[in-house]
Formats: C-alpha cells, structure tokens, sequence
C-alpha cells in the first residue's frame, strides 16, 4: 500500500490540499474556505487532490488508511477572531489595568498602515476588544520587576470577581492576567486555585488561561492578548480541527490531525497553547523552503510568497529562520515567538489607481482579494489591479486562469484600465500596464531588501518564490539584484501547504529574564552571573521534553538548541543567538555565546554602533525541541534533453514587453521535464500559477524538478 | 557631468528660481516624472525604503526608552543644499530643522572651513542655529558620489538628559540659555565614521547619563551610514542625474501635492484661531526668583489662504518671550508646523516641499515665538510646549475649512495636548537616572466629523503614538504601575467626543530617592487648549496628584483599598483612600515635586483626551449608553451635559427612556433660549469688563498688553472690536 502526506492551507478564500507520496510526486486541490465548517471546504479539497492523483473514486472512501499524516495549516482560530464568535471570556487582571484590552495600545491602531497613513490621524481605529469592559476585572495585587510581592494578593477581590464572571456573567473561560506574572506567577496560581473553586461551587467546567503559562514574557499588553486569545478562541477553533479529524477518520485515517505552529512545527491539535498556531498561515511556505533548502544544499534562502493581497517574505540563514516574538495579529500585538515573516499589501489583486491631485500611481495597499478585478465580470469591481495589467500584457492567458476555471473579460479590462489609468497617465494602455506591473515589482524588491537583507550579502542568498502569483513576479523582482540564485517550483501555487508537510515535530517555549554580565567583572564573576540563564534552560529544556516525551516521543529522538536574547546594557531591543553551546558553565562557554552575539550584532547595525566595553543584557532565553518527521521526498529524475517535449510545446502568443510586442514561446508546466531549458521571452503556465521568463533570462529544470533561473550569459 | 557651482551658489541660484517660478528649483515641468512615471515611482519607494532602513536600524541600536520604544527618532535624506528629499517614519516634527540646520552649514562657510568630506559627522542641538531644544540631536552626514557632494543624511533623537541646569530632557524651568543645557552649535563632532574623542569626552562631562546619550549617538551614526551605502547602490544603478533631478522634482511634487489639497478641499479666505497657554508658577519652587510668576501666553493662528491657493500663517499678536524654557525660534515652530500640516491635510511624500507651499509671516521680534531678536537669553528647554500648543490649532482651522467644503470626514477637533512626567534619581539598581515616561506619546485622539476619536492613539508630535508596556517602564524607573486605566469624560462633551485619556497611578518602590516633574509638553491646566468645535465643550483640565509619606504601607498590610485612578472629581480617590505627610490632589502644572519622593509615595498622571465636536445634545443616544455601560461617561454628565434620560439595570446595563431624553434634550434648548442675550447686549456687557480689567488677573493683562506691544496691527484690530481709544492699555 502507498503511503501518502495530507498537508492543508485554509486561507481566507480558498483552502489547498496537497496530497504527496512516497515518491515525492504531489497535487494541490482547492476549494473555496467554509469558515462556519471548516471540515467542508477541507473535505471538497482533499477529493478534489485524490482526483488529481488518479485515485479511483472507489478507492476514495477509505483512502485515509494510505495517510500517514495529515496536517492543517490555516484560518480557523483567525475567523473565531474575525466574525468574534469566541468565548464570552472574562478578564481578571491587576487592579487599575482592566481597560488593557479595550484600551490596547496606540501601536495597536495603525498595524499593516503606510507611514502616509499613519501620519493621518482619521485613520486611527481600535479592533473591537475580545473582552468588554463589563467582563473584565481588577483584583489588587502587585509583584516587582524582581519577583517580590510588593501588594500581596487581595484574595477576597478574587473571589468576588470570580463570581461575578462566571456565575453572574455566565462566562465560558477566564483569562488571568497580572503585572509581572512573567517573573514570579504566583499571584496568578492563586488566582486560578481561587477562580477554580468558585467555577466547582457553581458547577462549572470552564477553561482558565494564567498568561505565566500561555506566555511568560515580559510586555503585559501582548501578554494580555495572548493570553485571552488563548481563552476566547482555542477551544472553538479546536472544535473545528475536531470536525475535520473527524471526517478524516471516517475516510479510515488512523492518527490524530497535526497542525502547525507559529514558530515552524506540528503539533498535535490537542496541544495545549493552541494560540501559538493562530499564525501559522505564512508558516509553512518557510518550513517547505527551509527544507527544499536541504534537499538542494542551499542555507541561505530568502523567501518570497506573492498572493492576491499580500506579498510575504521570510529569509533563511545559514539554516535558520529568525524568530519574532511580538508579531501582529488582528490588529493586537501578541507575545507568541513566530517565524520573521514580513507582510505587505502588494498582490496579483492590487489594485491600481491615480491620484487626482499629482497624478502619481497609487498601488493599493487594498486589493480585490478573491476577485481580482473587472476581469470577473461578475464580481462588479471595476477599479484595475495588477492582474488586469498582466492579462493584457498577455502574460497572463484568459483561458487558463486558475486553469480555465474562471472566465475572463479581457475587453473590460481594457476599457477600465484605459479610462482609469492609462489615461489620466497620458499613456498607452500597454504602456501603463507595464509601468504599474514595474512598479509594483521595484516595491516587492525593495521590500525583502528592507524588512530581510539588512546586514546581509544578497550574494550569498538564493531567491524563492512561491505562492500563485510568485513566479509570475519571481524575475521582475529578482531584478539585477546579485542573488546567488533564483528559483521556483512546479509546486509553486500549493507550496505552503506542501511546507506544511515539512517540518519537524517542534516545541518552543520562552522565558524573560534580566541578566547583566560586565565584561570588567572576573570570570568567575560572569558565570556566576548567567547561571540563572543555565537555570531556564535546563527548566525550559525539561518541560519540553517532558510534552514530547507524553506525546509518545523517545527522549533520544528530541533535539535540543537553547537560544538567548542578547543587547548591550541600556538598549531596548536584543538579538537572537542560537547557543552554540549547550549550557555556560566557563568562561570559553561565555566567550563562544557573546561572540556568536557580537558577530550577529555588527553584520545588523554596523561596526560605529558597537560600543567599546558594553555590559551585556540577556533578556530572554527560549529553548526549541524538535522530532525528525517523515518528510515528501524530492525524487531525484534522470535528466531529458534540453529541448522540452512536443506536449509542453503550446505555442507562442504576443506578450508586450519594454514598449514592443514580441512572440512569447508558451509551455504546459505540468509537462516539462528535468533537464528541459527555456530561454525568455516565455511563459510557462499551470493550472495554478504562471512563470513569466523575460527576454534576458532563461530557465533550467534540475534532476529534482526545480526551476533554475539566470541571466543569459551568466 | 558639469561640475556644479559650490553649495552657498546653488543656495543662491535655488531662493532666486522659486521666488521667479513659485516652483522648487525652478522646476515648472517634471521631466523625469514625465519621461518614465514607473522609474519615477519605483526610486521614490526605494529611497523611502533606505530611510526606513536607518530607522530600524538606528533605533534598536539607540539607549532611550523614547527613541527605542517609543520611535522619538527620524533620519532623512536630503539635496546638497539641504532640501529634505525623504524621510523615515518617526518624529517627522523634525524635518524642516533638519534642513534648516543643513543651510545652516553652507550658510555659515563650513563648505570652506572645516570643509565638507565623506565619513564627517555634523551636530547640532542648540535653537540660536535652528535647534528646537538642547536633548534632540540633529546629526548630519554629507554624501559623496565619485568625490562629489551629492546627499546628506540627517537624524535626530531625543535624548534622556540634555545637561540643563535641572535634570531630564523637558526642561521647562530654564531661565536663559545658560541654563538649557549642553550645547552643540552646528559643529563638526567626528570623522571618518567615528566621533571624536573630545565629542565624547564632552558628553561624559556635561549630561547625567553619558552612556544613554551616546548610545542614541550610534543609533543616529548607524542609521546614516546605512542611508549612504544604499544610496551609493541606488545612484550606481540610476545614474547621478537621474537622482540629481528626481530628487528635486520630488520636492516639487510634494509642494503641488499639499497646494492640490488646499485648492480642491478648502475654501479662500482668512481663519482666525485664539489659543492661549497658561504657565502658572507663582508660589512653585522655581530657579530664579524673578521665575516666581503667573504667566498667560498669547499663541493666535491666523491662516490666509489665497485664490492660487497659496497659504500663509501669521502669529501676529503673540505675546512675549518668557523667563522658562518655553519660548521656540521660528524655524522650529515652521518645522512643527509641517508636521501639524501632514497630520491634516496629509502627504505621500513627505518632505520639505509643503514648506513651500505655505508661508509663515516673521513672528513678532521678541515673542514666544521669535525672542532672539529682543532677548538672545531667551530659554528654549522646552520649545516644543508652546508650539504644539499652536499647531493644535490647526486642526480645527483645517476641519472648519474641510466642513465648508463638505468633506466631513477630514474634519477633526482640536488634537490634545498634555504633560510630561520626567524620574532623575536613583534607580532600583542602584544607579542614577533620569528619563520620560511614554504615557504621554499617547493621548486620546480628536473627535472625527463623522465618529468619536480613540483612546491611546494620537499624539500631536509623533504619529507613532504609543505609550508602549507598563512593564518595561518598570524595567527603567523604580515604580510600580498602581492603575492605567481609561479616565472617563476626558474627551470632552459634544456630538462626538474625542478619545478620551488615560490616568497613570505609579508607587514609588526600591529607591532611596526619586524626583519627579510633571512637565510641560502643553499642558492644559488653567486654560484649556481649544474648547472642542461646533458647540462641543471643553475637556477638563489636567491635573496632576501626589502624595509623600504615605500610609499606603499600612494600607497594603491591612488590605485596605488603594489607589488606581483620579476617581471621583469631587471626591478623589487619593484623598478618600490615602493619608499622607504631603497630598495634593489638585496640582496646578508644571511642577517640580520640591522633595524626593520615597518608598510608598504614590504620583497619579492624567493623560489628555482630545476635543469634542458638534452639540452634546445632539449625541446619538446609544452612543451615551455604550459610554454608560463601559464607564466612559458618568451618569450625571450624560443626564446633565447630553440630556440623556437612562437607568441603570440591576444587570448592569444602562436603558435609555428615548421619550423622556427627547423632552429633556428639548427643555435644555428652550432653557439656552431663555438665557440668551442679543449679541449687542453681550458686547456691551463684555466691553465694561475688558475697559475695566474687571475680574481680569495679572497674568491676563500682561498677556494682551505685551500681545499689544509686539503686534500694532493686532492692537489696532482689537481695539477696534471693542471700540477703545487708541492708547488704550490693560
């Protein structure tokens, strides 16, 4: 019997399903999201996928015993957030702070906002906060930056407060938040005991979230938004995992469904910290190049994902995906390490208009998301976007949009983007297509440069592109850009939900602290000073295995790394350093840990913004555990001729570039073969994606089936 | 290429061209625009993005919780003579002093002598060359390509301590400029990439905490050598005399932009804005004795806007320079005023081109606003009190002109403004320090034409508005966050309120001493700042508290109630809960706390709200409810104020009788009938109080005797209003 992977991105409009096996040969099925129940669009997707495969329908019904694994990726804790159909959760948190999450932040009202934006004050919004103000409350308490009890809990205001959520307010989880819970939880343990009590008097079983638990690092408002995510949404969105093992079960699948989290790991869907996998969605494009990335031998990897609204792009160095620990989510910042993903409004969908008063193009940041543009009738939007500019270009063919699923009105398109662009440019339609469809290609460049590359040498960095609008862009934004490389996937419009399929069994946990090491001080001096640092790990490294370990791991299978986060006394922000050692217990240990820091720190903020002497500050330690997984293999194929096959030969058609129209060569992605070469001006399309080849680039398949790009003559 | 005429030249050639054209550089057609709008458009993003480069950079490297949390940083990239071509996000209130200070340079001969070359590091810091005030300081770094001066790069941070005669970097109380601190009068202060050693050693000598402020040095360093290496990069791949001339024609664009918006979105005409700003002291510790006073400062907006659209602001009428650090050079207050004008009337690109597109007439010689010229002495610790004060103006001015127009939903009230609380002393490391809190980077925002501002998300000079994490404030001052809760009724009473503020509540802990000044960054204490528009009314004033030698120790021990907010106005919590050696409820600010507070000494700090717009009357009765039901209004204000009629469920929720508010709301319009005088009767009654000085204080005369001295034109016009002889004097 075959055996085979499931892996699935939900996004906010399709849901992909890729199928892979043994061999490594895989197919994507799509099918429109159904966030009420989400098992249907999964379901609608996974058929779809066996279609693809060549599964008999016969065979379909118990084709769940050939997985081995299934793995969700996507929007199901997003959408509880979004459509606010959580848990009627309370707050108990520190007297004084009960206004922490309707009062927010002011950083909080101009997330994913252009600077020209933000400096417009009508902009300004809060999100409707997860916990009313009626259901949140102060209890009096108070422990210092050191851990000590400066106002010992007010037990008595817990009890009220307790009652008055769970009995009067009839709450169905409570999240316990107080000030520097993260140093010292034991106001908060107390808090839960008290809380727990009270819920049994009253005969009830409500989940309580302690933000000590869910998140212990220091900045209480992200704290406190992580911890109440966890209690609003987790449960709910757990129940809808539930709904899709479930029918997987059905089809005889004999596991428990994964899902993916934050940070670049499954987990099992019963995994406590669930919130940890609300932003997994970009995730998995980074764990499935990390892993090409070992198949090919390239550690370098900067990552780029063009979909219809957004443009995401994460970089891997030298193996290594950078970690943010205060990422953005609906509009809350959220303490939850996640992978450094960067996001901006700039998509196939993006749409295109001109400013009245200069006359200047304006591209997005908005787009028409699901339906990008009037080249779906249908849908009524008549303001352009990018994918219009590409369709009438002819770089995009209107009969093969989304592999001819979707019928396409090129002369709208024309009428609209003459009337509404091209002509108040004073342009040739053509013309401004071009213009817009550049421009937009010199912000995503400059956008990997800015949010990824500063401090580091595009030279020694391989560009992926994925996503399906990816390698439509891929070489426009590669640009003269020195990349050592530049390459994409036949797989490219499934890819994230094929990286879901590639990552290790991972947890991660984090913990504040506050540790000085004066470079004055004696050796003895600075051990002694980071032995709390040694202490967190090996507490942190304990738990995490203790978790795998119950999840039905063999301590020999988990792999450990320590990770500090390191400044220089004074400063606000540190920088992440993967340990190279294990544990600090002399001073060579010291030296290889603040090295590795230094080397870190001046590739990012230049040698003048080193100080000479500066005490070093560890703010933070975290500590990853992982388990090798079973991952799709690449199969390695013999090599074809250069030439592609007749089958992939499709013809030429005219496609606009630089001012002139000029016979593009088209091919049939899914019937070019390894070792097949194709110079530009090309496209090469598939059901899911295009690969635009300009004229001064050309395209070799390797033995794996990736597609190698270079400049001709290079 | 020819090679261009030295700087002090094209600053010569460039003044003469825009006084002919009306255009930057003499720029009527934008070629570059023109030839390729997409090349135009792309390097527009990618210098942006080299900006923005050095912001991430510069401030992770930078010490201060205000430039690393709070982003109180900017760097920027400007024309070899000075323009500003770009700028990061940030503290964009900087940017025309940036360009200012690098005119200053080439004005000054510096092309000559010390001489321009790469890897030089210039400063300045000092308001007689441009300066603001002494803690934000401006570096500049020139760019070269191929040996030529093609760039400068400038930043600016804010630094914890400045050096001036009282600690911190809000320095209110300086009485001349002897007292404002460490200056740094546009100076070379480094080479080759690297300060000089007697840069540092000078920094070491005359600031409280030399490794902060050093640290904010390499923040700004780091960032500028960022911007020119990608600059090189980017002039490499688009030529020389593409940058040369894009650059300018972005600076034009800019200008075409802000004079588009004014023509299409305004109306001509002339707007006058009143506003004044109390600095009340008499009987407050003070430095000097002759500092022992009550002042009323007199800070008028005029706007002409003209049928070519052409703006101009005049400040006639202000009063004069005061003996505290509250006065401002005109080019400061031009430089805050391109700030106030992208909050309002708003910019893609942002940069010196807006400065063109307005004008603002010299400030009276020896005002507020202008006091070199009559008092070279003058103080400037703290320029940026009154002048946002000012500039709060504008957005009422704008939105009554974007209401004529009908575009309702640009209208905004009148921006807050607020204190600022200042720590020096030791910290719970046992160190000495001294810096802001950010509770005052975000304030309540203005009331909308169409919906109520927010809470804790505007602050009128950083749009990065944020008062960041109680806890790493924690992390750097001995105290405890007691309550940061949102402060009901502090968005003013109207149609739409504004956002409201906050209350900080913070307890003294782990020191052996603190000092703490509730600082000026416009505060509102006896006069309120705008009165909310269209029959709004005012928010109440902020007041700060605090008490020393507590029983709050007790308190704790016998688990009594604390303190986590102002409370009750007519019944503060601080006085119902707390008993103390020293407890003032009330403070009048500014106010230096005279003695260090200890352990268990408790500060409570109101953050504004903005202002209030249209008729509280006419308030959607749901929007009173919801407000009853989150705290957000007490229920007198809305039965009294918005003449709602509601009661309280005994499930909490509040109920409104919509036939009982809708015959109050009518009793409060036949009452305002009632007490309504004509106008000619008011005018009257008003003008026997003004020729009289009836009821009027000191500080009151002073104002609009000194306001009459410096401006003639204002004096004739306002004795005119109220027909008064022509020598007539308060």
């Amino acid at each position: 019997m075959r055996r085979f992977l499931a892996a699935c991105d939900a996004g906010g409009t399709m849901t992909d399903v890729i199928l892979v096996d043994e061999d490594g040969r895989s197919v994507v099925g799509k099918a429109s999201t159904t966030p009420h129940d989400e098992s249907i669009g999964y379901m609608e997707a996974f058929y779809e996928a066996l279609d693809y495969f060549g599964i008999p329908k016969a065979e379909q019904a118990d084709f769940g015993r050939q997985l081995e694994t299934a793995i969700y990726t996507g929007t199901s804790m997003l959408n509880c957030i979004i459509n606010m159909s959580g848990y009627r959760t309370g707050l108990i948190t520190t007297r004084g702070f009960e206004d922490i999450n309707a009062q927010g932040r002011g950083k909080q009202t101009f997330i994913g906002l252009q600077w020209s934006e933000i400096t417009h004050m009508q902009y300004r919004r809060h999100r409707v906060p997860l916990v009313p103000r009626r259901l949140a409350r102060g209890v009096t308490e108070r422990i210092d930056m050191f851990g000590k009890v400066v106002i010992p809990l007010y037990e008595h205001e817990v009890e009220q407060a307790a009652r008055e959520l769970i009995v009067d307010e009839g709450c169905e989880s409570i999240a316990i938040v107080f000030l520097q819970s993260y140093v010292d939880s034991r106001h908060e343990e107390r808090a839960a005991e008290i809380v727990r009590r009270i819920m049994q008097e009253a005969g009830r079983d409500i989940p309580i979230e302690l933000s000590s638990r869910v998140a212990p690092t220091m900045r209480e408002i992200s704290r406190a938004n992580s911890t109440i995510i966890q209690a609003y949404a987790s449960d709910p969105a757990r129940r809808q995992l539930f709904r899709i093992e479930k029918e997987l079960h059905k089809t005889g699948y004999q596991h428990s469904l994964k899902t993916v989290l934050g940070y670049g790991g499954v987990t099992n869907i019963r995994y406590q910290r669930l919130f940890e996998a609300a932003m997994s969605g970009p995730v998995g494009g980074l764990m499935g190049a990390k892993y090409l990335g070992s198949v090919i031998d390239e550690n370098n990897i900067v990552c780029s994902d063009v979909g219809g609204t957004s443009f995401d792009a994460g970089c891997i160095t030298a193996g290594m995906l950078p970690i943010t620990r205060e990422p953005a989510f609906q509009d809350m910042y959220v303490s939850a390490p996640m992978l450094g993903i960067t996001s901006i409004g700039a998509g196939t969908g993006t749409y295109i208009r001109i400013d009245p008063a200069t006359s200047r193009i304006k591209l997005g940041p908005d787009s028409a998301g699901g339906t990008p543009g009037p080249t779906f009738m249908e849908a009524g939007n008549t303001t352009p976007t990018i994918n219009d500019a590409n369709l009438l270009l002819g770089i995009l063919n209107e009969k093969n949009y989304l592999g001819g699923k979707v019928r396409v009105n090129k002369e709208v398109s024309y009428r609209l983007f003459k009337e509404k662009v091209a002509d108040p440019l004073g342009l040739d339609v053509y013309d401004a297509c071009e213009t817009c469809i550049d421009l937009l290609n010199v912000i995503m460049r400059e956008h990997l440069v800015r949010s990824l590359m500063v401090g580091r040498d595009l030279r020694d960095y391989v560009l992926l592109g994925y996503g399906g609008g990816g390698p439509l862009h891929l070489l426009p934004y590669a640009g003269d850009h020195p990349y050592k490389a530049v390459i994409t996937v036949p797989w490219a419009g499934g890819f994230s939900a094929w990286g879901g399929a590639c990552m290790d069994y991972a947890h991660r946990r984090h913990q504040s602290v506050s540790v000085l090491v004066s470079p004055q001080a004696s050796a003895a001096d600075r051990v002694a000073a980071v032995q709390p640092v040694v202490a967190i790990w090996n507490n942190l490294r304990e738990a995490l295995l203790g978790e795998l370990v119950a999840e039905g791991f063999r301590r020999e299978q988990i792999s450990i790394q320590p990770v500090a986060y390191v400044r220089y006394y004074g400063q606000l922000e540190d920088v992440e350093v993967a340990s190279p050692v294990e544990t600090l217990a002399s001073q060579a240990d010291l030296d290889a840990l603040f090295g590795r820091f230094e080397e870190n720190y001046t590739r990012l903020f230049t040698l003048a913004a080193r100080p000479d002497g500066g005490t070093y500050h560890i703010t933070e330690v975290a500590v990853v555990a992982t388990v090798a997984t079973v991952k799709p293999r690449l199969i390695r194929h013999p090599l074809a001729a250069a030439a592609p096959p007749p089958e992939a030969v499709k013809g030429t058609r005219p496609v606009y570039q630089k001012g002139h129209w000029h016979d593009a060569a088209i091919y049939r992605m899914e019937s070019m073969l390894p070792g097949n070469l194709v110079n530009g001006l090309a496209v090469i399309e598939a059901s899911n994606t295009t690969l635009f080849v300009p004229a001064d680039w050309q395209v070799r398949i390797d033995e794996y089936n990736i597609y190698w790009m270079t400049r001709k003559g290079a | 290429m020819a090679r261009q005429p030295k700087l002090i030249e094209q600053l010569r050639i460039h003044d003469e061209l825009f006084a002919s054209t009306g255009c930057m550089f003499g720029l009527e057609r934008l070629t570059e625009k023109e030839r390729d709008r997409g090349v135009y458009e792309a390097v527009w993003h990618i210098l942006l993005s080299i900006c923005n480069i050095a912001w991430e950079v510069g401030c992770k490297v930078s010490s201060s919780p205000i430039a690393a949390e709070g982003g109180d940083a900017l760097w920027a990239l400007h024309t070899p003579t000075g323009e500003c071509i770009c700028t990061s996000r940030g503290i964009t209130a900087h940017v025309g002093l940036l360009a200012s200070m690098v005119r200053k340079f080439i004005e000054l001969g510096y092309e000559d002598l010390p001489g321009f070359h790469d890897g030089d590091i210039f400063e300045n810091n000092d308001p007689h060359y441009g300066g603001i005030h002494s803690p934000d300081f401006d570096t500049a770094m020139p760019i070269f390509y191929q040996g030529e001066l093609v760039a400068w790069v400038t930043s600016v941070t804010h630094v914890n301590d400045a050096g001036c005669v009282l600690p911190g970097s809000i320095s209110f109380m300086n009485p001349d400029c002897f007292s404002d601190g460490i200056p740094v009068s546009v100076e070379k202060v480094g080479q080759d990439d690297r300060f000089y050693p007697w840069y540092e050693a000078r920094i070491r000598s005359r600031t409280r905490t030399p490794d902060f402020v050093l640290g904010d040095a390499r923040g700004r360093l780091a960032g500028c050598i960022k911007v020119r290496e990608k600059l090189t990069e980017t002039i490499d791949k688009y030529g020389l005399e593409f940058f040369r001339n894009a650059s300018r024609e972005y600076i034009e664009d800019s200008r075409r932009y802000a004079t588009a918006r004014i023509r299409t979105q305004t109306v001509p005409g002339i707007v006058r804005k009143s506003q004044f700003k109390d600095l009340a002291m008499k009987g407050k510790s003070v430095i000097l004795p002759s500092q022992d006073i009550d002042l009323l400062m007199n800070l008028p907006m005029q706007v002409t806007i003209d049928k070519n659209a052409r703006v101009r602001f005049s400040l006639e009428g202000a009063s004069g320079n005061v003996p505290f650090g509250e006065n401002v050079s005109p080019t400061a207050l031009a430089s805050g005023l391109l700030m106030g004008y992208s909050h309002v009337v708003g910019f893609d690109m942002f940069n010196s081109g807006s400065t063109y597109a307005m004008t603002i007439d010299p400030p009276p010689e020896g005002a507020w606003c202008n006091p070199f010229p009559k008092n070279y002495f003058a103080a400037c610790g703290l320029g940026w009190a009154p002048t946002v004060m000012w500039l709060t103006s504008l957005y009422e001015v704008t939105g009554r002109l974007y209401f004529m127009r009908g575009f309702v939903e640009e209208m905004s009230a009148g921006a807050a403004t607020t204190m600022s609380g200042e720590w020096a002393g030791q910290n719970q490391y046992g160190m000495y320090m001294v810096g802001l809190t950010l509770e005052q980077a975000s304030n309540g925002s203005p009331a909308r034409g169409i919906a109520d501002g927010e809470p804790a998300a505007w602050c009128i000079f950083t749009a990065n508005a944020d008062y960041g994490n109680a806890e790493v404030m924690e992390l750097y001052y001995p105290i405890l966050y007691l309550g940061r809760n949102m402060e009901p009724d502090s968005g003013g009473y109207g149609k739409f309120r504004g956002g409201v503020g906050h209350t900080a509540v913070w307890l003294i802990k782990n020191t052996t001493g603190i000092g703490f000044t509730a600082a000026c960054s416009g505060i509102r204490s006896m006069v309120t700042a705008n009165h909310g528009m269209y029959g709004a009314y005012p928010t109440p004033p902020d007041r700060f508290a605090y008490a020393a030698g507590t029983n709050i120790k007790s308190l704790i021990e016998e688990g009594k109630p604390l303190v986590h907010g102002y409370g009750d106005p007519e019944d503060p919590d601080l006085v119902r809960n707390v008993k103390a050696r020293v407890l003032e409820p009330n403070v009048i600010v500014p106010y230096t706390i005279p003695e260090p507070l200890h352990e268990y000494d408790l500060v409570i700090d109101p953050i504004s709200g903005s202002q209030a717009m249209g008729d509280p009357i006419e308030r959607d009765v749901e929007l009173v409810r919801d407000d009853l039901d989150k705290g957000l209004t007490r229920p007198w204000v809305a039965a009294t104020i918005h003449g709602v009629v509601a009661t309280q469920g005994a499930d909490g929720n509040w109920v409104v009788d919509t036939e009982a508010t809708a015959a109050k709301r009518q009793g409060i319009r036949a009452a305002r009938k009632a007490r309504g005088v004509p106008f000619r009767d008011w005018w009257e009654q008003e003008r026997r109080k003004v020729q009289g000085g009836e009821g009027m204080a000191e500080a009151v005369k002073n104002m609009w005797n000194s306001s009459m001295e410096l401006s003639p034109g204002y004096a004739a016009r306002l004795r005119g209003f109220w027909k008064l002889p022509d020598d007539f004097v308060f």
